[in-house]
């Protein structure tokens, strides 16, 4: 009776629309149900034994994709609820206290993107210490080290959303070293040389490096909309992106590694 | 109470960079090529993590460090520390397992599943969702127990003492200490990034690809633990939770007294030479470049001499193996991170504040 | 299977554990939102609520008539069985009403479709032809317009039709319900009875059903389910006046402390705990109808704190004193937020706030304490050395001491400086010297070598003064007697009468006066005190030389012995040239300042000099131009930081110095008010770099209301119409209320409109006298036993008084006595123009009817009856038994009598408004509370019947013109 009634469904038009193969209980259907679907596409069909061993891959890529994923859902809940501009920011991360219904959003996401930094290190950690960047994988090693300075910069411009004391001053003191910049920050080595060279002032704190990160002289309203716009859309895009790349070359390059 | 105070104010005075610093890169030094198998036993984990959380335990009776250790943006870091200390002990003993068996002449760890297959479905895709339901768990718990900080709205006027970057900066935050900002904040990251992404073009050692291996590429997994464990970790902890007011150093149970003062008598190289030798009489010449001739020498005679010694001395084998190219970027590289550590006991031993000093063209090395 | 890398089971294991612990987590996670603390406190409250409602309705119960309502339900019950006997009649009529309702409809249905089809029709003609017809070309239309307007007329008549028939029936209608009322009337009338009898009751009934809480509700409020449409929700109050400064922009605020503090704006809660405790002072605060109603001011205006929190903790509660903290600590988890800028004010700060608000006023209404501060800046001159906006051009709150050689002894000054108290305990000047922080022998050495530079200094720089009045001393006792009588105490106090004013009042303690002036000095002082300094406000009481000489017996003899007895501070030409040795090194003129450079600069100086230019230092460093007008240094700023915005500085901007203590701006005040050196206690410091600020010594009150002063000057700003801003009525009275408040007015006389706004309410009144007596030295105090020979109040004056009567009267009272028999004297204050006018003019404003500026007096005529009624009534009611016509009482006629207490009829006329006189007469109390004078014609009743007709109208008149008419010098 049960049976006759799930078979009833599983043979539907619609569930055969849905769902190309059957249960993956033997090995056509596992190879189908990696095959089909789009998300676990990116994995092979098969792998090494070596690559599914916890103790030997800690997991720690997959934790650090899950996290990023964790930060995208609750980045765009935190976007319904957060105004960045200089009159609401500071209010609107009370109100995310407060009032608004699931009141640990933004603690999920705060340590989620810690705890994020921590599994990329990690991940790095480990694919180092098993040489796991040696050919044929110097190339996604590469992606893998951007995708480190992306995750941080996430972090980074994250920080100032809050728009409180400790944010924008721990922006102020990141950024300030941005003013050293040789060349291109005002009070870097070689900025007077192009200034002098050029014959008037080319690098100054209005046109230098930190403007440009900034917005500003100053960590201000403009600042605040930048990293909004580039935590929100840019850093993430571009992570996506790379990310994308990565797990295909993992994927392509021979699978997680292992022992030769 | 008075044996309190003793044992707090040695751990205080021990906690100095200079001590610290030292001591830590002794211990790496000696764990890596002394103390490995034993540093790789289970109970050696068990102990370092049962002592650092009694540390931590026992020392959250001190008001102030518990202030500073339980500051929400903070705890995670001392969860970290945990973490770090596990999985470098959980590499190390695998290295060590894999280096008896290649020296018993058998195949590494997981060297048969490695050539092995399974479906991705379950074995992966499960592992992969358990762990995920896992670190969920974790995070909603963490999120619950502990608040996201939120400080006094942001006020441009009022700086903050001490002001500190995000966590993850503050091992560069902790290098502006020793070194400009340009090199601190701009160089030496753009080389840490260079040198990373260069490092498999570099690292042309075809063994130890995919296992867990110490003797077989002995450099590289030295010169990245140093880089990994001391220059970053390390100086993350110091900038976290031992610089308080002005950067000023306090112990872990010091209290973070805005008044605190610490002697500045930090000198230029070249002021030393024309000061202390009284070089030219102790006045110092208008043109800043033959005022920092020593310094430029110095500098130059760090790398050109470096290179050298490397080269023909420290790492001859590798001048072979790797051609000039590789071998002149990575001794270059070398040398650069070394110069962290230099710079810091230069610093600690004789005070020197810049080797070549031109303020003027804000280019202090 | 074989080739699987996990076993099945483990993983079915460890995914079951998982799945678990993601439940838990889950679940906790909803938990946690769903049990926030506000709505456990709307929990509770609604039970609270239910208590209350239930009571109500039981008392309404209770309160109805048994027999009212046993006859109401009789009455319907005869009237149902009534109406059963003709059911079958209300039946054929119910039927005939649903019959006729359903032809209605059909009806108007029709009319209404009809109706509309010609809307239509309408519109087309008028498109088509109607601007032809508008614009004058009605005649070329044509047969087809014709022929359409026809039809559109045609069909007009047929709509109007259907129209009737629609209301042919709705009439029949109407017909046919009032009939059924009519055999239902009984019924309805009962019912109506009935009602009557339980209006309150019914009223209580739906007040407590509207919030039972039904199942309904209990479902709403369950978690998840409550995110659609909760029962307990946040209340909150946007407050569009007041916006938070956060530096980068201002941000509206919004104030949820509604949320828990249910009943903040309910009467009937008072005796509840909080947080559901009405609040104490609904007629000012919150109320609908005070001045100040919750949804314009909120909450935090006041009392601060991180409005837009929902939990005791984060939104910033400040606990009073250390035994609430441990409460709070206990009960709610309380800790201190130190992120949070807002933080709540202690309760009994609160009062400081109102600055905030009201800044265009010196004093605030019924901010007793806040006040209490405002006059304790004043007189304890804080505004002298600290600039306060809004305080710049008060006169300097100590005496001019550019003449001081001729009032004071090097001697005396000497001993002062060193310690004011020693010499009288409620001396006003603080002490600058011998303080808590000069602990070594050597300090304490260079700090008797400033005072002796000091005095030397302000000798020399004083210019001579010669006593112009001296004269011989009289009688103490007769002196004792003139203190007490003619007025001294309105500002000055005397151990002899009672130093119920404490320290800081209007005019120094006089206590010990004989030990400090001179006699020839007093005298001459007493006989014009501007001779001596021109600015002081001190008045001129026109006192004859034998009151002089016996008030000045008196004071000479108030003494204190054992100060005179003390030693002057002394100091050696060695001690002061290492003082001086400190200030030169630090002077930017010898900058770089090599020890032979200053030796040789000192070096030059002689022992005269010497202490001259140490003095100078000295008054430089701490300060006393800020009090006292000193030689030179008239303009020269205070010394004091700016106290404008202190009580929104940051904490982190107060030197703690090494205390630990709690890190409040609250509590650094009190400290450093307490002793103001106590923050260089345990420091190691350089003589030249100890605090200088003079300590007060103040006590806990006095202390409490400068803490609250200090709160209320913020760097907030409001805007109106949050902030309060005086019209243009207030305005001219705050300007008159200031010159009242400068001469000290109030210290003698009621004053009408200090605080006005509260003049009707009976409690409000009350506290008003109290706060009087808080804020003046209220004369009256010694005239306990006749309020009626002290001073006058002052009211009703803009109604009462010409204007040219009031400015040579108050230029020299003396000519005018109105009250003879009165022994205090009102004095000259010599005020200039302006300040008679603003005086006057504040009258005027306060009694808001009165004409101003007013006209001219006029002669009054009477008419020989008017004349002849008047002088029967003034027979009869023996008007002249208190009043004299043009003469002065003689003392055997003032002896015991009211005679020489009620004024001369001769100034009447002058004086006085007939419209005032005619309102006295009418009701004397109203127009001067607590007079003497006695009511004739109580409620309109005549008491002389025969007289004008016993028209009582008529017969005041009469009196009131013949009083102006006596004025105008008829006898």
């Amino acid at each position: 009776m049960a049976n006759q009634f799930i078979e009833s469904i599983t043979s539907s038009q619609a569930w055969k629309s849905i769902f190309r193969h059957g249960a993956p209980n033997n090995p056509k259907n596992r190879v189908l149900v990696v095959l089909m679907n789009v998300f676990l596409h990116l994995h092979p069909i098969r792998m090494k034994k070596s690559g599914v061993r916890m103790s030997f891959t800690w997991c720690m890529g997959g934790i650090t994709f899950f996290l990023f994923l964790v930060e995208t859902i609750t980045g765009v809940l935190l976007m319904f609820y957060y105004r960045p501009t200089a009159d609401y920011a500071y209010a609107d991360i009370i109100a995310l206290r407060e009032h608004v219904p699931i009141g640990i959003m933004r603690e999920i996401h705060r340590w989620g993107a810690h705890a994020m930094v921590i599994s990329v290190w990690l991940h790095m950690f480990r694919v180092f210490l098993t040489g796991s960047y040696k050919p044929p994988r110097e190339f996604n090693w590469g992606i893998g080290v951007i995708l480190l300075v992306l995750t941080l910069l996430l972090s980074f411009t994250g920080y100032l959303l809050p728009w409180d004391q400790l944010a924008i001053w721990a922006i102020t003191v990141g950024s300030n070293m941005a003013r050293a910049t040789p060349f291109a920050g005002n009070e870097g080595p070689g900025a007077a040389l192009i200034n002098s060279l050029m014959g008037f002032e080319v690098i100054h704190a209005g046109s230098d490096a930190r403007f440009a990160l900034l917005a500003g002289r100053l960590v201000g309203e403009a600042t605040l909309l930048r990293f909004y716009v580039l935590h929100c859309i840019f850093i993430p895009l571009a992570a996506a992106v790379l990310m994308a790349i990565h797990f295909w070359r993992v994927r392509k390059d021979g699978g997680i590694s292992g022992p030769l | 109470m008075h044996i309190v105070e003793l044992i707090t104010g040695t751990i205080n005075s021990l906690c100095q960079p200079s001590l610290l610093f030292t001591a830590a890169v002794i211990v790496f030094f000696l764990v890596l090529f002394k103390w490995r198998s034993k540093f790789a036993e289970v109970r050696t984990i068990i102990w370092i993590e049962v002592l650092m959380a009694a540390f931590i335990a026992v020392s959250m009776l001190h008001p102030t460090f518990r202030d500073i250790v339980t500051k929400p943006d903070n705890v995670p870091i001392v969860g970290m520390l945990f973490l770090i200390a596990f999985f470098t002990w959980l590499a190390v003993s695998k290295m060590v397992k894999n280096d008896d068996r290649i020296a018993a002449g058998q195949d590494v760890e997981n060297k048969k599943e490695a050539k092995e297959l399974v479906f991705t479905w379950p074995d992966l895709v499960f592992s992969e969702f358990l762990c995920s339901i896992a670190v969920w768990v974790g995070l909603v718990v963490w999120s619950i127990l502990l608040k996201a900080p939120l400080e006094e709205p942001a006020n441009p006027v009022e700086t903050p003492n001490p002001s500190k970057a995000p966590w993850y900066f503050l091992g560069l935050q902790e290098m502006l200490v020793y070194y400009d900002p340009w090199l601190a904040g701009v160089v030496f990251p753009g080389l840490i990034i260079v040198g990373l992404i260069l490092v498999p073009y570099i690292d042309i050692n075809p063994k130890g690809n995919g296992y867990f291996t110490f003797n077989e590429r002995k450099f590289s997994i030295t010169s990245f633990l140093f880089g990994f464990l001391i220059l970053w970790i390390l100086l993350i902890v110091y900038g976290t939770f031992l610089r308080g007011p002005n950067w000023n150093f306090f112990g872990p149970y010091e209290v973070w007294d805005i008044h605190k003062l610490e002697v500045l008598k930090n000198v230029n190289l070249s002021e030393y030479i024309y000061r202390e030798f009284r070089l030219l009489g102790g006045k110092m010449p208008e043109n800043v470049l033959v005022r920092e001739f020593f310094g430029f020498v110095a500098v130059i005679g760090y790398f050109v001499g470096g290179i050298w010694l490397l080269q023909n001395k420290l790492l001859k084998e590798f001048y072979e193996k790797l051609g000039k190219a590789r071998f002149y970027i990575l001794a270059f590289l070398v040398l650069s991170m070394a110069s962290l550590p230099i710079k810091m006991f230069l610093r600690w031993t004789i005070n020197l504040k810049y080797i070549v000093a031109i303020p003027e063209a804000f280019f202090n090395i | 299977m074989d080739d699987r890398f996990y076993k099945k089971e483990t993983l079915i294991k460890v995914f079951g554990f998982l799945a678990v612990a993601m439940l838990v987590a889950s679940l906790w996670m909803i938990l946690d939102d769903f049990g926030r603390e506000w709505k456990g406190y709307q929990r509770e409250f609604t039970v609270l609520k239910k208590k209350k409602l239930d009571k109500a309705v039981e008392d309404a119960k209770a309160a109805i008539d048994a027999g009212s309502l046993k006859k109401a339900q009789e009455e319907l019950v005869s009237a149902e069985g009534v109406i059963k006997g003709h059911q079958k009649d209300v039946d054929d009529a119910d039927k005939a009403i649903d019959e006729l309702k359903t032809k209605e409809k059909i009806a108007t249905g029709k009319y209404q479709d009809a109706k509309a089809i010609w809307d239509v029709q309408k519109y087309h003609y008028e498109a088509d032809y109607g601007h032809n017809v508008a614009e004058g070309h009605g005649d070329h239309l044509g047969k087809k317009a014709e022929k359409a307007l026809t039809r559109l007329e045609d069909n007009w008549k047929k709509v109007l039709e259907v129209r009737n028939q629609a209301s042919v029936l709705q009439m029949e209608l109407i017909d046919a319900q009032k009939k059924r009322a009519g055999l239902i009337a009984a019924r309805t009338d009962a019912e109506k009875h009935l009602k009557l009898v339980r209006t309150e009751l019914d009223k209580q009934e739906l007040a407590r059903d509207a919030e039972k809480f039904t199942l309904t509700k209990l479902i709403r409020s369950s978690p998840i389910i409550d995110l659609a449409s909760p029962v307990f929700r946040l209340q909150q109050i946007v407050l569009p006046g007041i916006r938070d400064d956060f530096y980068f922009a201002s941000v509206q605020r919004v104030d949820r402390c509604t949320t828990c503090h249910l009943a903040i704006d309910t009467p009937g809660f008072e005796g509840e705990a909080n947080p559901f405790k009405t609040h104490p002072k609904l007629d000012l605060m919150l109320g609908s109808r005070s001045p100040h109603p919750l949804d314009t001011i909120g909450c935090t205006a006041c009392h601060e704190g991180r409005g837009q929190a929902t939990h005791f903790v984060r939104s910033a509660h400040t606990p009073q004193n250390e035994d609430q903290k441990r409460v709070w600590e206990k009960k709610y988890g309380w800790r201190e937020m130190h992120h949070v800028m807002e933080k709540m004010i202690p309760l009994q700060y609160t009062e400081g706030k109102c600055r905030t608000c009201h800044k265009q006023t010196e004093y605030v209404p019924r901010a007793q304490k806040l006040d209490r501060g405002v006059q304790m800046v004043k007189s304890a001159g804080c505004y002298g050395c600290h600039r306060i906006e809004g305080w710049d051009h008060v006169r300097k709150p100590a005496p001019s001491l550019k003449r001081v050689k001729g009032k004071l002894t090097r001697e005396w000054i000497l001993k002062w400086i060193r310690s004011p108290k020693s010499f009288n305990n409620h001396a006003r000047m603080p002490a600058a010297f011998h303080q808590a922080n000069i602990t070594t022998d050597e300090y304490k050495a260079y700090n008797d070598a400033e005072i002796v530079a000091l005095g030397d200094y302000l000798m020399e720089l004083s210019e001579d003064y010669a006593p112009n009045h001296p004269l011989a001393l009289g009688s103490v006792e007769k002196g004792k007697e003139l203190v007490a009588s003619i007025g001294c105490l309105g500002c000055h106090q005397i151990d002899d009468f009672g130093q119920t004013r404490g320290r800081f009042g209007q005019a120094p303690d006089l206590s010990m006066v004989g030990s400090k002036v001179s006699r020839d000095w007093l005298t001459s002082w007493l006989k014009d005190p501007r001779h001596y300094w021109a600015a002081t406000v001190m008045p001129s009481l026109r006192l004859t030389d034998p009151e002089i000489s016996d008030i000045a017996a008196y004071l000479m003899s108030k003494r204190n012995s054992e100060f005179e007895g003390t030693a002057a501070p002394a100091t050696t030409e060695e001690t002061q040239r290492k003082v001086l040795r400190l200030y030169v090194q630090r002077d930017p003129k010898f900058a770089p300042a090599t020890d032979e450079k200053v030796d040789k600069y000192i070096g030059t100086l002689d022992a005269h000099n010497l202490s001259l230019e140490l003095g100078k230092n000295s008054v430089m460093r701490y300060g006393c131009f800020g009090c006292h007008e000193i030689k030179g240094l008239e303009k020269t700023p205070g010394i004091g930081v700016e106290l404008t915005e202190e009580g929104t500085k940051p904490v982190n901007k107060l030197d703690f110095g090494l205390l630990h203590f709690e890190h409040t701006n609250f509590a650094w005040f009190d400290k450093k008010l307490e002793n103001t050196r106590i923050f260089d206690s345990g420091q190691v410091k350089e003589y030249l770099d100890l605090l200088r600020m003079p300590n007060y010594e103040f006590d806990e009150p006095e202390r409490g209301s400068l803490i609250t002063f200090l709160l209320g000057q913020t760097a907030q700003k409001i805007l109106p119409p949050a902030a309060k801003v005086l019209n243009a009525r207030e305005a001219k009275m705050e300007e008159g209320l200031r010159v009242v408040h400068k001469y000290n007015c109030q210290g003698c006389h009621i004053v009408e409109g200090m605080f006005e706004s509260l003049a009707d309410e009976a409690p409000a009144r009350e506290e008003h006298e109290k706060l009087k007596r808080l804020l003046e030295g209220r004369i009256l105090v010694h005239y306990e036993e006749d309020d009626s020979l002290g001073p006058p109040p002052l009211v009703t004056e803009g109604r009462r008084v010409h204007p040219d009567w009031v400015y040579p009267f108050l230029q020299d009272p003396g000519r005018t006595p109105l009250r003879t028999k009165l022994k205090v004297r009102m004095p000259s204050f010599q005020m200039p123009n302006e300040e008679y006018n603003q005086i006057v003019s504040y009258w005027a404003h306060y009694s808001g009817d009165a004409e101003y500026p007013y006209r001219q007096p006029k002669a009054v005529e009477l008419s020989p009856t008017e004349m002849e009624a008047a002088k029967t009534l003034f027979t009869k009611l023996q008007c002249l038994n208190c009043h004299t016509v043009n003469r002065n009482p003689t003392p055997e006629e003032m002896e015991g009598g009211s005679k020489g207490l009620a004024p001369d009829f001769i100034h009447a006329s002058k004086r006085l408004r007939k419209e005032w006189v005619v309102a006295l007469l009418q009701d004397p109390n109203k127009m001067i509370p607590g007079t003497r004078m006695p009511g004739f014609w109580p409620d309109g009743q005549s008491p002389v019947p025969d007289v004008l007709g016993g028209d009582s109208k008529r017969q005041i008149e009469a009196v009131a013109k013949y009083v102006l008419w006596l004025g105008q010098g008829h006898n």
